[in-house]
Order: C-alpha cells, then structure tokens, then sequence
C-alpha cells in the first residue's frame, strides 16, 4: 500500500485524475510485470496492462476498500483481461497436454546457474493459470499469503498449497527435460 | 534446487514497462475518464432538468384535480345515477393520493435517471391531457365522457407510481 492510497482512492472516486496518476505510477510495474510474465509477449503485455487501468479508472465507484487492498482489486482486474484475451485468441492451451520438447532441454543446467528470463516465463507459462498468478505473486512481488488470497480469491491456506504444488510441479518439469 | 527456482523467480522482479509505452497508456487512460465523466455530469444535469420538469408538471395535475373537485359538487345535478358523484369523486380522491405519492418518490426517494425521467413526463402529459379533456366534458356535461378520461388518468398515474416503486 502506498502513502496515502485510502485518500488518493477517494479523490479519484470524485474524478480527480492525478490522484489516479499517482495511483498509476505506484501500481502501473507491476500489474505490468504480472501480465507481463503470464503471456510472454510484450506489446500484448502493454495492451492489456492499459486495458487493466483504463478498467480500473472507469470502475473506480465500485472498488471497496473494505479488507481489500487496491493491488488485489487491480490484479483481479488483470487476471480477467488476461483470461479475455486468452479467450479472444482462442488459445487456451491444456497444460497438461503440452509437449515437454517445448522446453529447450539446456534448461536443466541453467536452473543451477540463471535461467534466462524468457525461458523461466515459458517454463512458468507451463502451470495452471492459478499456480502462475500465485509464483508471481509470492515471489516476484513478493506478497504475503493473505495478499495473494485476496487477488486470486483463496484462502492463505489455498495459496500455500497452490504455492506448493506450483514448485513441486517446476522442479518436475524441469527434472523431466534433464533425463 | 527450490532455493535456487525461488531465486530465480525473484529476478523477474527486474522486468519494467517500456517508459515511453506508460506515459502513452497513462495520459490516455486518464484522458478518457475525463470524457466518461463530462458524458456522466451532462446527463446528470439532463436527469435534474427532467425530474424538476415532472415536479412542475405534477403541480399543474394537482392544481387540475381541485379544479375537477370543485367542478364535481358545481354540475353535480348533471349525475343522474346516483352513484356517479360518489365514483366521480372516489376517482378523484385516489388521483391525488397518486399524485401525492409520485410526487413524494420523485422528490425524496427514488434516484431518476434521463430515460425514466422522459419517460414519466411523457406519461404524466397523457395524465394531465385526460384530466383537461375532463374538464371540458364536466362544463360540456358529458358525464360519461368525464369519468372515462378521470379513470384513464388515474390508471396512468397507477403505472407512474407502480414504475417508480420499482414494479
């Protein structure tokens, strides 16, 4: 949460739109970096980040902070954009069914050293939509249990086990391409 | 090798937005709020303009309605049935009532938007012509006429009501 978000929310509730810019710039990274990281493609990462905000700016009236910070109303906005868009491309993809060869097979031996970006995303891009959304948001952004919960809409308890799974599943891939 | 995976997740963190990409979006998503509500405050205005229209309007159809009462006991020899004047004035008592009440929703309870606003208008014209016509009927002595334009009047004035209680 940023310095006085509670009042900057009001004022942008009352059409004051530098206090949404303020909100822009704190906020605008990483909802960026989150979609960004789920569809591996930076031009669609930027139409749907302004989508997410432009939303946002119009729905504004609707947000309550009531036990909900605005970064979780922000990614809930995103991970539906994502999922329209995904929708639209008519590329929803059965995880499961993916051909393992997708990964490239150096990626064992970059995993105890660097994986690249791309690779990693690709490699992320692997798990279920609901995974991804809580490795982001754990780890990248670095968010609390409770946090995450509130964005993806589980309980702290079902983001632990959504987190642990989520490894679990990381480390097989990537055990798989490295026979 | 999960310590290493949960490092190499943080590295992500390191992923920012093109500068000049955010100072496009930023300036056209802000720039497009302002439009959306100039279009929101000018039919907020237009929903003003309408409910003070219906209000004035509902002045004038009360003010008709006491015209009619005072009409009724005036020609009251033109009801031949007995139970004309009784009817005539039961009509009357629960336009008013309507009309009260219409113009008690419309002042404090109900949020108006522009097309309900039009709408009502629109509705409460028919209301009044009918009473003006009923008028003419009471002078010209029609008494069938009379009530057949009172009771279509009191009907509209159902619907009005029965519209803002949200039915």
């Amino acid at each position: 949460m940023i310095d006085g978000e509670k009042n900057l929310i009001e004022r942008a509730k009352n059409g004051e739109s530098q206090a949404f810019g303020i909100l822009y710039d704190a906020y605008q990274p990483q909802i960026y970096r989150f979609v960004y990281i789920k569809v591996s493609h930076k031009e669609e990462a930027e139409d749907i980040t302004h989508q997410v905000f432009l939303n946002a700016w119009r729905k504004i009236d609707e947000y309550d902070e009531r036990g909900f910070p605005f970064s979780s109303w922000l990614y809930r906005i995103a991970r539906n954009q994502v999922i329209d868009h995904y929708r639209a491309k008519k590329e929803v993809v059965e995880i499961d069914i993916l051909e393992e060869t997708e990964l490239e097979l150096d990626i064992v031996e970059e995993a105890d050293t660097k994986i690249a970006t791309e690779k990693l995303m690709a490699l992320i891009g692997k798990l279920s939509p609901v995974e991804q959304d809580v490795l982001i948001l754990r780890f990248v952004e670095e968010k609390t249990h409770e946090e995450v919960g509130k964005a993806v809409g589980k309980t702290p308890l079902a983001v632990r086990l959504i987190q642990h799974r989520a490894i679990k599943r990381l480390k097989n891939i990537l055990e798989k391409n490295g026979r | 090798m999960e310590d290493k995976l949960i490092q190499q997740l943080k590295t992500l963190r390191g992923i920012y937005p093109d500068r000049d990409f955010s100072a496009k979006s930023r300036g056209a998503v802000l720039s497009e709020r302002r439009k959306f509500r100039e279009t929101k405050s000018e039919l907020h205005g237009l929903a003003l303009f309408a409910k003070r229209q219906l209000i004035l309007s509902l002045a004038g159809s009360a003010v008709l309605i006491a015209g009619l009462v005072f009409g009724i006991s005036y020609f009251g020899q033109i009801f031949t049935r007995s139970n004309a004047v009784a009817r005539a004035n039961q009509i009357n008592d629960s336009i008013q009532v309507k009309l009260d009440e219409i113009r008690y929703f419309i002042e404090n309870e109900t949020p108006i938007d522009v097309q309900t606003a039009i709408r009502l208008n629109v509705l409460l014209s028919e209301a009044k012509k009918n009473l003006e016509q009923a008028a003419s009927s009471l002078k010209e002595q029609e008494v069938n006429e009379f009530l057949t334009k009172i009771r279509s009047s009191q009907e509209i004035l159902m619907k009005m009501n029965d519209d803002l209680n949200g039915k």
